[in-house]
């Protein structure tokens, strides 16, 4: 759903990390190199971040709120509707 | 691999408005909406099979004082889902499946017919009648959403993949389940000895055909063999079962003499007397009748079955036995000489089985499969329904005319249509009915071998669940009930097209299959290019069907659909199977992918030869590369087994193999294909994972806020797995995970993983591991309620607060009655409150689970027309379920147990790097069921999150001499890590290393949802039955748990008779009970009144207490001995016991209290009113 707080298993914070690492892969890193870039170097935190599946970006689509600015800003994109929402 | 983590985002945030983003989960569904699909418009664009079905069905005929009425249909409408002509205030008219999901409606939509009315052979007129709403299949061509791009399936609150294939009815998804039958237009040899049973003269031996109209409407026809050497031909009408002499059939078909059959038969096979034996008897049978002609045959088959076949009365008895010839017997084929011919076909594949020259066929192979297809089965109801219409209507007319009713004038069409409309023509609400309860109410039963179980709920508890729904295929409720286990066996035939791991263990075994992943279902119709096949054949050297010339001894008949179209030497027909699998491949000569050529090659006691084409629709087939082109071929499951498929290029063997598959993964189903290295398991463990998988808690879906399920389990934290096939991205799983990546460190530690427990890290669990979330539904209908008004009117109960309404009840309620949603309720919470206007009194509607919930979600649940106040509230509450001690988790390869303990971290072994792992499991787990798969899973999963690495879980692509040991071992080393995927760890409470290194790594962990909070069942005291006073069963009730028999008799031999005591009287319907010392009674006891003085003097114990039955008796000697005759009670049974303290008083008063179970007054009762006494001793 949304990137736990910490490590399942150590307890590092890895809440912070998850806008950072999809940054970094956006720069055309590798999913490894990013994440020691973020200073992850168990395994168990590695995981965390490498395995993690953002489901609320995908639930966020079924959100009325959303559904609302897509209703309001009908000429504007998806995206930007998006954008909007995240910067609330 | 990669995790494409950038990729998947984009996808989530920006569903795709070209098409949807994973079009090959569409294609699994195929078979059921394409079948659905061409019930309104067929493959090649013409007429679908609705309208194939209602030019079938018969006019129905009226005859009165000459006047010929007749009623035909003409035309079949269904619409696509609109709101009510009646509301206006939609501005859009159509209905989308999220409102019939979240309004718990149907999602169905108009149909009607068009009936012709013909008076005298003049068309009189044409009426209109609707049918009602007949349920519509999400996602096909009569649903709203079809062809919408992922982008706007979101707008239409649906799942970016929706893929539809189901109905929406009362808000439940239907599905009708995929059902083996066998297949069509297959001349099927049978030795049952159930046929001998038939009658005098039969024996066991029979072949079978299953025909198929173009309309999907199947019959199937039986030919006997009699010990006589005759064969009767054994066909169905209307549930009853007829047979007719082969003979009378064939002279029927075309007046063809003696001779001509004898010919046809024995095809210059003269030297063969067992043959030529037999057709003689066979036709010498047949004299008596006395029948030479085509019209003889005719005349007499249409007097016979005149009565039953419900024909026009003006019929002539040739028409009526033409009718039977055409609706009964093979009817997939049209011509009378293509019958013919298929009949002689019959009765050679008879005497050749009755020879031992061909072998019986095994109808539980599925060579001789087909699929029936939900579409189909739908289109086959609907024409029932509406012939059934129809009779209806005309059966109407007759009773007005025989009752002389003044409108009854068949010649006025004012007056049919007035029939037609009072007629129930509510074919909507039928099907409704069937999808509801998968309850097929029919008169001819479909040549369907049950009548129950059509239809299954599609349970999204997860996305493997539901998706596995729509692959899964069954072999037919009538052989689950069968004792013999033969036909639950996996048979070699099955390869490629059913999934050998994919059942389930228990009784559905082997019943219950899955489709593999690759496997397809026709339904394409491929009439057109099957029809230039036969001149193709020609080319090549094939003899016409009618020549006469064909010597059977070294020639096969070829087959297309059940059609002979021609003879060929068994030379030849090889190399016509050759050339069509060449030009089917590279598709010329308009030759289709999905012919299937079944060449049966000649054999000694083999199945019988010939060359068996088939075009027709339900087959099974799946794409393999055919070797001599190196093209896509398309092999179908009657075709395959004289096929030599290699599963790996490798193993191709030149001039024996002739196909090879694409991956030797495609003959698993996509359930099966998820478990990661299961090539390293051991085969039932990757059985118990396809079950799992399909109990796990996961994402069931995305569009949760627009579901309304009766239950709904969810996972807060999903990952994607590290370890994965390549399918994995294929189907699109990572927008369902469920489950998460846990470090397992498989070891014995504190005990409390001993039998297949497993020890969470306290911390972790915190943290969020396996934590899970709950969705029940609880609805509130006013109309349901008591003291609600039964009639349509205005209704007689209000939601809302009256003024008599408690304190407690406005504290937590609004005012309009309705509890505001995200409160926290507890058992017993009003939820809602209303108003019974007759009574003026407020009633409240309670929370009816245990455990604590919030409410998430409350709908509001307005009628279809948007026109009535509101009386329906559907409240969706949430559990949450964090994980508890009880609860089931399990690994991706069988491995299942249950959460033991929450270890704290601190006292929880940690390894050099500090780490400290999620779960632990026994090593005793593994030596028995030997799923090395997991040990796999283990190292690669740690060496993919070290190198950040999706690791490749694809089985069978490593081997003995390229292990997964090396190649993850090295990549462990590589990153520091010893190369078997053990550490060095420490232990938690004294801190000092363990003697053996530890194995530890990261396996994906599902949480299984089998929790203790649904099952834990305690009681003390609690509610009994009211007979026997005993606890009553049930967790929901709060019932008890029973001691039977069996636990009853451990406690015997153990010798815990106090125990034993305790458990079956004491806890359970312990009782205290008068019993009368003198006659044993339990049941007479009786209260003197002590204002009756005289009663007062009888025998009675100190409270007034006395035996009914004895101070009668006593009652009666003493009058007998006034009277001077002495009368003796009777007594049986010898019971006495020393009489009561004052022996001088008489009988009655001598009562004592004994305890007893509760039963057994109830017995003493019960046998009383049998008029048998129970007596009891006291000692």
């Amino acid at each position: 759903m949304i990137i736990p707080v910490r490590c399942f298993s150590c307890g590092k914070v890895v809440g912070d990390k998850w806008e950072a690492y999809l940054d970094l892969l956006q720069a055309d890193i590798t999913e490894g190199d990013a994440m020691d870039k973020l200073g992850l170097r168990r395994y168990c935190c590695r995981r965390m971040i490498l395995t993690h599946v953002d489901l609320i970006e995908k639930l966020l689509n079924y959100n009325c709120k959303v559904y609302r600015i897509h209703w309001d800003t009908a000429n504007v994109s998806n995206s930007i509707a998006h954008e909007r929402l995240r910067n609330r | 691999m990669s995790f494409n983590t950038l990729e998947r985002e984009r996808t989530f945030k920006n569903p795709s408005n070209k098409g949807t983003n994973y079009p090959v989960l569409q294609e699994l569904v195929k078979p059921h909406v394409d079948s659905f699909n061409m019930l309104f418009k067929d493959s090649n664009g013409g007429e679908g099979l609705l309208d194939k079905a209602l030019r079938d069905i018969p006019s129905r005929v009226i005859i009165d004082d000459k006047q010929r009425l007749e009623l035909t249909y003409t035309q079949l409408t269904i619409a696509k889902p609109m709101v009510l002509d009646k509301d206006k205030n939609s501005t859009d008219r159509r209905v989308f499946p999220f409102e019939a999901r979240e309004r718990l409606t149907t999602y169905k939509s108009r149909m009607s017919v068009k009936i012709q009315v013909k008076v005298n052979g003049e068309i009189k007129s044409e009426f209109i009648r609707e049918c009602g709403s007949v349920p519509v299949m999400v996602r096909s061509e009569r649903c709203n959403l079809q062809k919408m791009t992922s982008a706007e399936l979101v707008q239409k609150h649906e799942e970016s993949d929706e893929m539809g294939g189901y109905f929406i009815i009362n808000g439940n998804e239907k599905l009708m389940r995929l059902l083996v039958v066998p297949r069509r237009h297959y001349v099927t040899s049978i030795i049952r000895p159930s046929f001998a049973n038939r009658g005098p003269t039969y024996t066991e031996y029979g072949v079978q055909i299953r025909c198929v109209r173009p309309d999907q409407t199947a019959a199937t026809n039986t030919m006997h063999y009699l010990s006589n050497g005759g064969a009767t031909l054994r066909f169905a009408w209307r549930k009853n079962e007829y047979m007719i002499p082969v003979v009378m059939v064939l002279k029927a078909l075309s007046s063809a003499s003696d001779r001509d059959i004898f010919e046809g038969i024995i095809q210059k096979d003269y030297d063969n007397t067992f043959l030529t034996d037999r057709v003689e008897l066979l036709l010498r049978g047949f004299k008596p009748f006395k029948l030479y002609t085509r019209e003889q045959c005719l005349h007499f088959l249409g007097s016979k079955f005149r009565v039953v076949l419900g024909c026009p009365e003006d019929w002539t008895d040739i028409q009526v036995g033409q009718y039977l010839i055409d609706r009964c017997i093979l009817v997939h084929l049209q011509s009378p000489q293509d019958k013919y011919r298929m009949l002689l076909y019959m009765l050679q594949k008879l005497y050749s089985l009755v020879s031992g020259e061909s072998c019986p066929d095994n109808p539980d192979s599925p060579q001789l499969h087909e699929v029936l297809m939900p579409g189909f089965l739908y289109g086959q109801i609907i024409k029932e329904k509406l012939d059934e219409c129809l009779i209806a209507a005309t059966a109407q007319i007759r009773q007005d005319l025989r009752r002389q009713v003044s409108s009854a004038n068949v010649s006025d069409d004012k007056y049919v249509n007035k029939v037609i409309q009072r007629t129930n023509f509510d074919i909507g609400q039928k099907l409704n009915y069937f999808l509801a309860t998968g309850n097929l109410v029919s008169p001819s039963g479909l040549d369907l071998q049950q009548a129950t179980g059509f239809t299954i709920m599609a349970e999204k508890l997860n996305f493997y669940r539901y998706l596995a729904h729509f692959r899964c295929i069954h072999r037919g409720a009538f052989f689950a009930e069968l004792k013999t286990t033969a036909v639950r066996k996996l048979l070699p035939e099955a390869w490629g097209f059913l999934c050998p791991v994919h059942t389930p263990d228990g009784a559905p075994c082997g019943l219950l299959n899955h489709l593999s992943r690759s496997c397809k279902v026709t339904t394409e119709n491929l009439e057109e290019s099957a029809s230039n096949i036969p001149s193709l054949l020609s080319s090549l050297g094939m003899i016409q069907p009618f020549v006469n010339t064909v010597d059977r001894r070294n020639s096969v008949a070829i087959q297309l659909d059940g059609r002979i179209i021609g003879w060929a030497s068994t030379e030849d027909v090889k190399h016509m199977a050759e050339a069509l699998r060449i030009w089917k491949t590279e598709k010329l000569h308009d030759v289709p992918l999905n012919l299937e050529i079944g060449l049966v090659p000649s054999s000694k006691g083999g199945q019988y030869p010939g060359l068996y084409l088939f075009t027709s629709r339900a087959r099974m087939m799946r794409p393999v590369k055919y070797l001599a082109n190196g093209k896509l071929d398309h092999l179908g499951s009657f075709e395959q087994v004289y096929m030599d498929v290699a599963c790996v290029p490798k193993e191709i063997e030149k001039g024996i193999s002739t196909h090879v598959e694409y991956t030797p993964t495609n003959v698993l189903s996509v359930v099966a294909n998820m478990t990661p290295f299961s090539d390293f398991n051991q085969s039932p463990r990757n059985m118990y994972q396809c079950q799992m998988a399909k109990q796990t808690m996961g994402t069931p879906s995305t569009a949760i806020m627009r579901r309304t399920d009766n239950k709904l389990y969810r996972i807060q934290n999903g990952q994607t797995p590290i370890v994965r096939p390549k399918l994995h991205a294929h189907y699109g799983m990572d927008n369902f995970p469920q489950g998460a990546n846990a470090i397992v460190a498989v070891l014995s530690y504190t005990g409390y993983d001993m039998e297949d427990a497993m020890i969470i890290n306290k911390s972790a669990h915190e943290r969020g591991f396996g934590y899970g979330t709950v969705y029940k539904s609880q609805i509130v209908d006013l109309r349901e309620m008591r003291g609600a008004s039964k009639s349509r009117s205005a209704p007689t109960l209000h939601f809302g607060l009256g003024v008599d309404a408690k304190q407690e009840w406005r504290e937590t309620l609004d005012d309009d009655g309705i509890i505001p949603s995200g409160v926290k309720v507890t058992s017993g919470d009003p939820i809602c409150a209303y108003i019974d206007e007759t009574t003026g009194r407020t009633m409240v509607e309670k929370y009816k689970g245990d455990e604590d919930a919030y409410i998430d979600e409350i709908r509001l649940l307005g009628s279809d027309g948007g026109d009535t106040e509101l009386q329906k509230i559907h409240f969706k509450i949430r559990i949450p379920r964090s994980p508890v001690v009880g609860d089931k988790f399990s690994s991706r390869h069988g491995q299942k147990g249950v959460m033991s303990q929450r270890w704290k971290k601190i006292d929880l072994p940690f390894s050099e790097s500090g780490l400290q792992p999620d779960v632990i499991i026994n090593p005793h787990a593994f030596p028995s069921r030997m799923t090395i798969g997991m040990f796999v899973e283990s190292i690669a999963g740690k060496a993919g999150a070290l190198h950040g690495l999706a690791q490749d879980g694809t089985p069978f692509n490593f081997n003995e001499k390229d292990t997964p040991v090396e190649y993850f071992g090295e990549q462990l080393k590589s990153a520091g890590y010893n190369y078997h995927g053990n550490e060095p760890m420490y232990s938690g409470v004294t801190g000092e290393e363990f003697p053996a290194d530890i194995y530890i790594g990261c396996v994906y962990y599902q949480r299984l949802r089998h929790m203790v909070n649904d099952k834990y069942q305690v009681r003390t005291l609690g509610p009994v039955d009211q007979l026997t006073r005993q606890p009553i069963k049930g967790r929901k009730r709060h019932g008890g748990i029973r001691l039977g028999e069996m636990e009853r008799d451990a406690l015997i031999a153990h010798g815990t008779s106090f125990l034993l005591q305790d458990r079956l009287m004491n806890c359970s319907d312990y009782s205290t009970t008068w019993v009368c010392r003198d006659c044993g009674s339990l049941i007479s006891l009786g209260y003197t009144d002590e204002r009756d003085m005289a009663a007062s003097q009888l025998p009675q114990g100190p409270t007034g207490e006395y035996c009914r039955v004895c101070r009668q008796a006593q009652l009666e000697k003493d009058q007998g001995e006034l009277d001077g005759e002495v009368r003796q009670v009777e007594r049986k049974g010898d019971i006495i016991l020393p009489l009561s303290k004052d022996l001088n008083i008489g009988k009655g008063g001598n009562m004592d209290v004994v305890a007893v179970p509760y039963v057994l007054r109830y017995l003493a009762s019960e046998l009383a009113c049998m008029g048998i006494r129970m007596s009891v001793e006291l000692s």
